[in-house]
């Protein structure tokens, strides 16, 4: 039997300063990672350079991987991720979350090339019906 | 079997996706402390509905009373200071049947216990 192919919905939590966190999906699945690129490119045509809408950059990640964080409002009421709530950041916190993404998905990119190069030895293709002639 | 709860809009997740979004559910408790729930089932994706495990989940708003934490409709304070707490309720998804019913798809599932 091969492995299995699909995404399982697991979550890892990562600190960030100050003593918050945030909870964020171990992977994207494939949809969730088309959504990402075309969210923030207006513009795609073969051959040609892309454009891309520069309020999005960044944001359309965090908007994917995000689940929770430890962040409290003004009063102290812990505040629901929302796409609202994550423009609302201060611009700081915004790049401290966004990093601690993209050094997630680096640690993630690299497990899987690890993984990869270890399986390497062991790929093969078989026939599944015998051979008429 | 008596009634523990019902309401109006719960989901089903699977980890954290929503596998189904589930209307006029009933939560069923046995005199031996098992857990049934009935719904209809509104919006379903088959893919994540056959994973496992499922949960389901039922969100609450609850209006208390910041100075004597108490439920507001109990709070005897002379000045209550209400506030409102949201929440869900979570239990485990054992088993589901999906079943057409007049044009509505109603689902039945055997809950294991209430998770906090």
């Amino acid at each position: 039997m091969g492995r299995n192919r699909f995404v399982q919905p697991d979550i890892v939590r990562v600190s960030l300063s100050d003593g918050d966190f945030i909870d964020i999906k171990k992977e994207l699945n494939a949809g969730e990672q088309r959504r990402v690129f075309s969210r923030f490119v207006k513009d795609a045509r073969s051959g040609e350079s892309w454009s891309v809408d520069p309020e999005q950059v960044g944001l359309t990640k965090i908007v994917e991987y995000l689940i929770g964080w430890s962040f409290t409002d003004a009063s102290g009421h812990p505040v629901e991720v929302s796409e609202g709530a994550i423009k609302a950041l201060d611009v700081e916190s915004f790049k401290e979350i966004k990093d601690a993404i993209d050094a997630h998905e680096r640690q993630i990119e690299e497990e899987r090339g690890e993984r990869k190069k270890s399986q390497a030895g062991t790929v093969s293709s078989e026939a599944i019906s015998a051979s008429v002639a | 079997m008596a009634l523990a709860i019902s309401g109006i809009n719960g989901v089903i997740r699977w980890g954290y996706y929503n596998a189904a979004k589930i209307e006029g559910y009933a939560v069923y408790r046995d005199k031996d402390g098992h857990w049934t729930m009935t719904a209809t089932l509104v919006l379903s994706d088959a893919f994540k509905m056959r994973q496992r495990p499922l949960m389901f989940v039922a969100p609450y708003l609850r209006e208390t009373c910041s100075a004597c934490s108490k439920a507001i409709q109990v709070c005897v304070c002379r000045e209550p200071q209400k506030v409102s707490v949201q929440g869900e309720w979570r239990w485990p998804i054992e088993s589901i049947e999906i079943g057409a019913v007049t044009g509505h798809t109603k689902m039945t599932a055997v809950l294991g216990p209430q998770v906090q």
